[in-house]
């Protein structure tokens, strides 16, 4: 066995059972409290088009990702969606496997997250729960701070397949201001690859930012403390692929409508900030 | 976490719950109220719910309330079934000048300590609300 086997043998060991569903109403219920304080006076956070997330039912929550390895925009939908719809309703966030390895994540499982495992997806939106998840993952939440207004998932489309095949609407969240809780400089490709992060870890990445309260900070594994950057997210209306696109709808054509979409409207979300960190 | 606002209006009680009597028509004029939408079939009445949204800060706020007292012209109750604990109360009193009117909102965020420090920074918030939804009122009437 070569080190590098090994070692993907021992984190996967590590990785918590993605089965096990460790979300729980009355926890969520109970951290609500903080989430609002620290939405509303820390990030000053504007959530708009909430309702647009159909009322029942199991949906696809697919969003453009931004924060580093501590994304303010998924803790503001999260608080959003619990508010407005209740914790009773199931809502589970999918999140790679490096941050179920974080020293955080029974926090955050408690909250939803759960690893984005093959299957994981699939089994919750058939019990009716809505799923968040982020495709553009790693590669677009370590974006450098000067691509803030971009939405790049780097081709990925497993989202479109995990949508089609369970017949649920897809809902864009499309956010901005994450990319300003700290000064993201690369996503350090190169020396992920030299490293064989790919491999090892399905890691394309090693970012390099500055942040508090480590200064140059490489890899982010352990989070860092995001700055106060005014939150905006805004949910789009739910898009039916099939009805769109008809009964077999092609993925590239559906993977530049989603993106057309989202983008569009984080051009408009970027035209109305004025200053970084404050919006 | 109580909240409360009066005013005396010109109209009389019974041109004001032409209004109030009616929660699905509270997002038309009560300020923050995003959603007000019947659960339930039929008239308002005693029994009635609703579903609820309140903007608070970075949040909707609410959930399912149902009609606890529903006393034309006077008194209309809510409590809350689902979402934060929370009790709302249109008070109605005829007076020589017109009504008085009472808009009064209890609430209660959960997580100990912390709900009650929430409870407190969200006072200011749901006060201009209240303050704001009882002018809209006036010049409704």
């Amino acid at each position: 066995m070569s080190v590098g086997e090994f070692l993907k043998e021992r984190l996967a060991a590590l990785l918590p059972d993605p089965a096990e569903d460790l979300r729980d109403p009355d926890y969520i219920r109970d951290s609500l409290a903080l989430g609002w304080l620290i939405a509303t006076f820390y990030f000053r956070a504007d959530v708009r088009g909430i309702e647009n997330i159909p009322a029942e039912g199991p949906v696809l929550l697919v969003g453009n990702h931004s924060g580093g390895n501590v994304t303010p925009d998924s803790f503001v939908l999260g608080l959003a969606f619990n508010t407005y719809f209740g914790v009773e309703r199931p809502f589970y966030q999918l999140a790679h496997d490096l941050v179920m390895l974080m020293p955080q994540v029974q926090w955050l499982r408690r909250m939803g997250m759960v690893g984005a495992s093959p299957g994981t997806a699939e089994r919750l939106l058939d019990r009716g729960a809505a799923v968040l998840v982020y495709p553009g993952g790693d590669w677009e939440v370590h974006r450098p701070t000067w691509k803030s207004a971009s939405v790049d998932f780097a081709g990925r489309k497993g989202f479109l397949r995990l949508a089609l095949d369970r017949k649920v609407p897809i809902v864009p969240v499309v956010g901005i201001g994450g990319q300003e809780t700290a000064l993201f400089l690369s996503r350090g490709e190169g020396l992920a690859r030299f490293l064989r992060l790919d491999k090892l870890l399905r890691l394309k990445v090693l970012p390099i930012s500055v942040a508090p309260p480590w200064g140059l900070n490489i890899g982010d594994f352990v989070g860092h403390i995001p700055l106060p950057a005014k939150i905006t997210v805004s949910v789009l209306k739910p898009v039916d692929l099939h009805r769109k696109f008809g009964p077999h709808p092609d993925l590239e054509k559906s993977y530049n409508h989603i993106t057309r979409l989202m983008q569009r409207e984080l051009d408009r979300l970027a035209a109305e900030r004025r200053l970084p960190l404050l919006g | 976490m109580r909240i409360e606002e009066r005013r005396t209006l010109g109209a009389a009680p019974a041109t004001l719950w032409k209004l109030i009597g009616d929660p699905a028509a509270y997002p038309g004029f009560l300020s923050g109220v995003t959603r007000c939408e019947p659960q339930t079939k039929g008239r308002p009445r005693r029994g009635a719910r609703y579903s609820l949204r309140l903007l608070v800060g970075a949040a909707q706020v609410g959930g399912v309330i149902e009609i606890v007292e529903f006393d034309r012209p006077q008194e209309l109750a809510w409590v809350g079934i689902t979402g934060i604990d929370q009790r709302g109360r249109w008070r109605l009193r005829a007076t020589p000048e017109g009504t008085e009117v009472t808009l009064r909102l209890t609430y209660s965020v959960p997580g100990g300590l912390l709900g009650l420090v929430a409870d407190a920074l969200a006072a200011p918030i749901v006060r201009g609300h209240v303050q704001r939804s009882l002018e809209a009122l006036a010049e409704l009437s």
